[in-house]
């Protein structure tokens, strides 16, 4: 017999985290306007990228979240997330010890290096000043209307007129200008108050919450610098304008006033083809100023997050045996609208990488150029992506024995489908602000599904075969060719790419099954393609004729929830070389590690709990790390 | 499939005020309990709630409050089919006792009344309280000894464990030049900063820990070999801070934190022992030797 038991506090506010923040197009079909001059000039992506030698040379690896929300985002709020605000986020993410919503007390194995706070930009930080009848809401009537249908349970009234306001252009509806700065500066201080440069870095940010009839655009918009500069600016809402395009005008118009930002989209799963399209939102096909702004903007794209994974799609990559992961495509993120198979091409990270040389090719720019990284999403202030350490999306996602089927925000996908995902690997000479934004415009930085997996990767013309022996390999691969982000520059008659790639597992976790290299190209009739090669496998395994490497095996035990590193390798270090290049195709190559099978969250809440959930239901896990790409340009 | 709402529970309890979210969702009640009235509020509400299934994401359709509007004829008949059933089964099972008998049940809202008496404490009771609090708690204001380091690595693996010694202690005799051009590749750092004992032992191990705490601060010279699990080392500590505990000033907002925690949690237990309070409890002679009466 199947319950379900709801918590009526969370299940009340269906309406608004589904329906409610579904933003219409607001103006977005008006004319958009040349950025203005201060925009830097896009003009640099296209050039071959150079890394300068740093000191230190070799630069460290640093491990964070750059996507989570506390309880000042509307929909973490009211879905239950009331206790955990941003100091209790940030705390987590230092290694201590925090209550969560649930009463739990819950900590992480090893902290986090680096954390972006980045809560909803509409109506942030509102909602529990309501209830807390704070001062600042004085005057702002529709704060007191809000207020009132809180005090007297009046649930569907507010969820109306949240979801009148939140789909409203009309200044009325909008946080007073002097809220609106008084909240933000609180995020900004906070933010600052947990920064401490070589130990901890605490990004300021928010997220533009941008649906287009249900269609997810969402970004995250980190500031590379302090609460200074981040008031001299507002966040930029998806009541402002729903288009993309505005919100990169946007961030120009920060440039202009010394104020330095980047984007990151995510969830282009479930974008229903909006994410990576061909077109932009006015429905005209991308141009160069497109191509230049968003390539400017957003050099690092979420690949992998609570909400399924985004690297590619069992249809898209019939030939990939391990394209099935975590894969989330039922319809939208307000699922009002089904999936069709068209839309796939234009969600997926690797086809997306793949049509931006497409489109290099008419534009002169490619829109698609970005890196790759992971974050979490999760909306419970807790930055968690361990399976045996997973804490859910909202709080009926938090551990309890039936959280499996409760529905996320009540009414959409039920929790077994969340994803205990990810995290982002960047390569930096200290941890600081400063180096982390400054990594992630250059790419350096890679994605993992949760686990701590280490990666680097470097490309170049001249590297031999035992170059990946060297000890300090990483500062010959600076020398001598470019890290994960570059460029290779091109050939001048050389012969074909070869790559160091050096994989080491987590500490903590599993061992690795195998490392691949994913190339997608473009050839002279206009084609793309792609193509995943094993170059390195564990346990002296080699690729048959098939082409295909037989797989690791499993030691998992569900019953006891276990798995033995009995399998697999803890470090897999290679050198290789494209077999199959064309000098004259240009192409992308980036690094997919797989760890071996181990349980999935699901799994561990089995045991732990002494549930059994439906056979559909997920229960083994291959986690994995992607690295941002190299591309060749002839 | 059995469904249960527990909201009327909730209204029963009168803590509606306190659960806003939980009151606009069913009421079922209202006329009497042999009647399951269906209205176009409770519908909708219903459905905004994740009832009716797939009727829900129809009748939702461009992401908006749920309307009977988008639904036809037919489907509006299975929403009440499908609403009617369990409310009927519902109020049945709870007429049947069912949900006293049901430990699942009994802890889920036990839990969620937990919640609801949190008191929300957002108070700064002022220094002196807090710096009561702050001594009273220093070990979680503690740090741990961080050291910054640099490492050059002989691996057993590829040497053998004797060989990769020998070979340590020849390169410390030659002297070191450019370091990171000597040894072998290692997995995880070659260099640390402010690196913290369990960042230390998960790549290094407890040994390599251990040792590298007895070691010199001295930027300029290379130490060892120190043992790790995957072989030797020469390692040169360019700083190390001693584990202390945070001043008062800088640990304040988490004391701050902390405290209202600490505050919120008694304030909730004497909410429930007020709850216990109001029921007297009669215990069997033969459970306790002393039979408690409240």
């Amino acid at each position: 017999m199947t319950r379900q038991y709801r918590m009526t506090a969370l299940a009340g506010v269906a309406v608004m985290a589904a329906g409610g923040l579904a933003f219409q197009m607001a103006g977005a079909a008006e004319t958009v306007k040349a950025p203005p001059a201060s925009a830097q000039s896009a003009a640099s992506v296209s050039e071959p990228y150079a890394p300068p030698l740093r000191e230190p040379d070799e630069n460290n690896l640093y491990w964070g979240d750059l996507h989570l929300h506390t309880n000042q985002s509307p929909d973490a709020y009211l879905n239950g997330t009331r206790a955990v605000s941003p100091d209790e986020a940030f705390r987590f993410a230092r290694g201590e010890a925090v209550e969560a919503d649930n009463g739990m007390m819950v900590r992480l194995r090893r902290p986090l290096d680096f954390l972006a706070v980045t809560d909803h930009a509409e109506y942030l930080g509102v909602f529990p000043r309501i209830d807390a009848k704070d001062p600042v809401l004085d005057g702002w009537d529709l704060a007191k209307e809000w207020g009132g249908y809180l005090a007297s349970s009046d649930r569907i009234s507010l969820g109306k007129a949240f979801a009148d306001a939140i789909q409203s252009s009309d200044a009325a509806f909008r946080t007073p200008e002097a809220l609106d700065r008084t909240i933000w500066g609180e995020v900004a201080d906070r933010a600052d108050a947990n920064n401490e440069p070589g130990r901890f870095t605490a990004l300021i940010g928010y997220e533009w919450t941008s649906m287009i009839s249900g269609d997810n655009l969402h970004r995250v918009v980190l500031l590379r610098d302090g609460a200074a500069d981040a008031k001299k600016v507002r966040p930029f809402t998806a009541q402002d304008s729903v288009d993309p395009e505005d919100l990169w005008k946007a961030l120009a118009g920060y440039e202009a006033k010394g104020v330095v930002a980047l984007a990151i989209a995510h969830n282009g799963n479930v974008s229903n083809g909006r994410m990576f399209s061909p077109n932009r939102e006015n429905g005209q096909p991308l141009n160069a100023k497109y191509a230049e702004m968003r390539s400017r903007w957003e050099p690092v794209y979420e690949v992998t997050q609570v909400k399924g994974d985004g690297e590619t799609h069992p249809s898209l990559s019939p030939e990939d045996e391990f394209a099935d992961f975590e894969t989330w495509d039922q319809g939208n993120i307000t699922l009002s609208a089904r999936k069709q198979p068209w839309m796939l091409e234009y969600e997926y990270a690797r086809s997306g990488l793949r049509n931006g040389l497409l489109l290099e090719r008419k534009l002169g720019v490619n829109p698609f150029k970005f890196g790759m990284i992971g974050s979490t999403d999760m909306h419970t202030g807790l930055s968690t992506t361990e399976e045996d350490n997973f804490w859910g999306k909202f709080l009926e996602s938090e551990p309890s024995g039936a959280r499996w089927k409760e529905k996320m925000s009540a009414i959409l996908q039920e929790s077994w489908e969340l994803g205990a995902a990810g995290l982002a690997g960047v390569w930096a000479p200290e941890n600081t602000r400063k180096a982390i934004f400054e990594a992630l415009m250059r790419r350096e930085t890679y994605a993992t599904t949760g686990s701590r997996i280490r990666l680097r990767f470097f490309g170049g013309w001249d590297f031999a075969r035992d170059d990946i022996d060297r000890p300090d390999y990483a500062r010959f691969g600076y020398r001598h060719g470019v890290p994960m982000g570059g460029d290779l520059g091109r050939t001048e008659g050389r012969r074909a790419p070869s790559f160091l790639v050096h994989a080491v597992r987590d500490p903590d976790g599993a061992y690795l099954d195998r490392v691949q290299v994913v190339k997608g190209w473009l050839d002279n009739k206009g084609q793309t393609h792609e193509k995943v090669y094993d170059v390195a496998l564990s346990n002296g395994r080699k690729v048959g004729s098939n082409g295909k490497a037989p797989p690791v095996g499993s030691t998992v035990n569900l019953k006891q929830a276990s798995f033995t590193n009995a399998i697999g390798a803890p470090e897999l270090a290679t050198w290789w070389q494209d077999p199959d290049f064309d000098a004259g195709q240009p192409a992308f190559y980036y690094v997919r590690v797989i760890e071996i099978p181990r349980p999935r969250w699901t799994a561990y809440d089995e045991k732990y709990f002494g549930v059994t959930m439906p056979g559909n239901v997920r229960r083994v896990v291959q986690d994995r790390a992607y690295s941002s790409p190299i591309w060749y340009n002839p | 499939m059995n469904r249960r709402r527990i909201d009327p529970l909730f209204q029963f309890l009168g803590i509606g005020a306190l659960l806003f979210a939980a009151a606009g969702l069913v009421r079922p009640y209202a006329d009497n309990e042999r009647t399951i009235r269906v209205t176009r509020a409770e519908l909708e509400s219903y459905l905004a709630a994740g009832g009716g299934e797939s009727l829900a994401p129809l009748a939702r359709a461009g992401g908006g409050t749920p309307t009977l509007d988008r639904l036809n004829e037919e489907q509006r008949r299975a929403l009440v089919r499908s609403y009617v059933e369990e409310q009927a089964l519902y109020r049945e099972a709870r007429d049947w006792g069912l949900e006293d008998g049901d430990l699942v049940i009994r802890r889920r809202l036990g839990q969620s009344i937990r919640f609801a008496l949190r008191p929300d404490v957002a108070s700064d009771p002022g220094d002196a309280v807090l710096r009561r609090f702050y001594a009273a708690h220093a070990g979680n204001y503690r740090r741990p000894v961080e050291t910054s380091f640099d490492h050059i690595f002989f691996g057993s693996e590829r040497r053998g464990g004797a060989q990769a010694r020998a070979d340590a202690q020849a390169a410390l005799r030659a002297g070191v030049t450019d370091w990171r051009a000597g040894g072998d590749r290692f997995a995880y750092q070659r260099s640390y900063r402010n690196a913290g004992p369990s960042a230390i032992e998960a790549q290094l191990g407890e040994g390599f820990r251990k040792a590298l705490e007895q070691l010199p601060v001295a930027p300029d010279r290379w130490e060892g070999p120190v043992a790790s699990d995957a072989g030797y080392h020469l390692v040169r500590v360019s700083a190390r801070s001693a584990a202390r505990t945070t001043p008062f000033q800088d640990a304040r907002p988490a004391v701050l934190d902390d405290w209202q925690r600490a505050r919120q949690n008694a304030e909730l237990e004497r909410a429930v022992e007020g709850v216990i309070g109001r029921y007297r409890t009669a215990v069997d002679v033969d459970v306790l030797p002393l039979p408690e009466a409240r």
